[in-house]
């Protein structure tokens, strides 16, 4: 099949005749100028490449990343925006601009083996296939930035004390948010439990209200930073949380709450699909371990929004999908599917909120306010079994 | 003692502790030890793999880039000892 032009191929402007050709689905992007773009677009003739296609000089701009480097909550669209901001260009032949569209899926001569392309990753080295989100991740920070996953989740999340959320996104929409719906919804006399509480922020934060609060984790490491930071209603046990003994300690009709903050998702979506945790022993034990009229809060990233690009103005943004049924850069499932999955097991949903960002947070990055603001990042669901 | 034999035969030594390590069998000596796929065979899983390639830049004084970590040369214990060997 001859090179054409990839239908995934959007172009968007980045300053004075400079030009970004950005593949939507496969969130790649190469930045050029009005030339390079021209280029581009004789993909349409029947001859092409033509030895004169071939030849020439064009400035070429490597504008993709991955941009999430600064942490989950940064800026997920995967390259720089503003022409002002792009490195240096490169001068290559018509060739090799080629092989840049190519290499960046904004050419394709092979539909099939393009498709096969968003397959997941047979290992940290495959570099062929995108995969999902989190095989993304772990094999940008091990590969390219040799980091140990746990520690960097750590650090892009929280203080170096682990005392405080660091002021992005998490502490402007995640955290402004649950403080005020903890306040709302737990008393003195409440027990809750924190599964998969990490290293125990929100335990601590629910622990503040004045309700009792144990965090289960598996990670000691994170638990010792929870305990360090807990207050006198809080407290923490190690616990394989997912496996089917993980609440085998815990009395049944115990607890009024159980709650799970950015951990349910890796029932649904693993960068090990074989490690995928089972929501029907997860929704039995919290079943047995809730009191009559108890709830389950699932605080989890937005189904729609949570990695959608940040598309547009800096106080105008739009956003832009490629997926919804066919999930591959999505961690959470669509709402039918997730809502679903508890209707199957005897679960309603009760509550619905789509977390808002502290308006305070507009001074200090516009853009990431302004896209928190119209497009929510997380989701919140109390659920309660059938009556 | 070249370089390349530092190489292989460090590179070797590694494979044949991790394989122990993680109860498997990697014989140095045997005909396929070259063409063994590492991760494919269980000498080592992916988060040993960032433990492995930061040993062999401390050990052989080189950096693996990204190019050649996609290489499929990369995923066999012969194809490593001959891209850390180029490099040394």
């Amino acid at each position: 099949m001859p090179l054409q032009l990839c239908t995934d191929v959007t172009i968007l402007p980045a300053g004075a005749d400079r030009w970004i050709i950005h593949n939507v689905r496969a969130r790649t992007a190469l930045g050029v100028d009005g030339r390079g773009l021209d280029l581009l677009t004789q993909a349409y003739r029947d001859d092409f490449p033509s030895e004169e296609d071939l030849s020439g000089s064009y400035p070429v701009w490597k504008i993709s990343s991955f941009t999430n480097t600064d942490g989950l909550l940064a800026d997920p669209t995967r390259m720089t925006r503003n022409a002002d901001d792009w490195p240096d260009a490169e001068t290559l032949s018509g060739e090799d601009t080629i092989k840049r569209f190519t290499d960046a899926c904004l050419l394709i001569d092979d539909t099939d083996a393009y498709d096969a392309r968003f397959d997941e990753k047979a290992d940290v080295l495959d570099r062929r296939h995108f995969g999902n989100f989190h095989q993304q991740l772990g094999q940008h920070l091990m590969l390219d930035r040799r980091m140990d996953p746990d520690q960097w989740w750590l650090d892009q999340k929280f203080e170096s004390d682990f005392s405080a959320i660091r002021n992005n996104l998490y502490g402007a929409v995640q955290e402004y948010f649950l403080k005020g719906y903890f306040n709302k919804r737990f008393r003195q006399r409440h027990r809750v439990l924190d599964l998969g509480c990490g290293p125990g922020f929100f335990s601590n934060l629910a622990a503040a209200t004045g309700a009792e609060v144990l965090g289960l984790d598996p990670n000691e490491k994170f638990l010792s930073i929870a305990a360090e930071n807990a207050g006198p209603s809080a407290s923490f046990q190690v616990a394989p949380v997912g496996t089917p003994e993980a609440l085998d300690d815990l009395a049944d009709d115990s607890f009024d709450f159980v709650l799970m903050t950015d951990a349910l998702l890796f029932y649904f979506v693993s960068a090990d699909p074989t490690k995928k945790g089972d929501l029907d022993v997860l929704l039995k034990d919290i079943g047995r371990v809730l009191k009559p009229g108890g709830r389950f809060i699932s605080v989890e990233p937005h189904y729609m929004f949570w990695l959608a690009p940040w598309m547009g103005g800096e106080d105008r943004p739009y956003t832009i999908f490629s997926e919804y049924r066919n999930r591959k850069f999505a961690v959470m499932p669509t709402w039918a599917d997730f809502l679903s999955s508890f209707a199957r097991r005897g679960w309603t949903a009760v509550a619905i909120e789509e977390a808002k960002p502290d308006p305070a947070y507009k001074d200090v990055d516009p853009r990431a306010y302004a896209f928190a603001a119209e497009f929510p990042l997380w989701q919140l669901f109390e659920f309660a079994p059938f009556e | 003692m070249t370089a390349n034999d530092a190489v292989t035969s460090g590179v070797l030594e590694y494979f044949e502790e991790k394989a122990a390590a993680n109860g498997r069998t990697f014989d140095p000596n045997a005909d396929d030890a070259l063409s063994c796929a590492y991760l494919d065979d269980g000498l080592i899983d992916s988060f040993g793999l960032i433990e492995m390639i930061m040993h062999f830049e401390t050990a052989f004084g080189m950096r693996l880039d990204g190019d050649e970590m996609q290489q499929d040369e990369f995923r066999t214990v012969g194809g490593l000892i001959n891209i850390i060997s180029a490099k040394v």
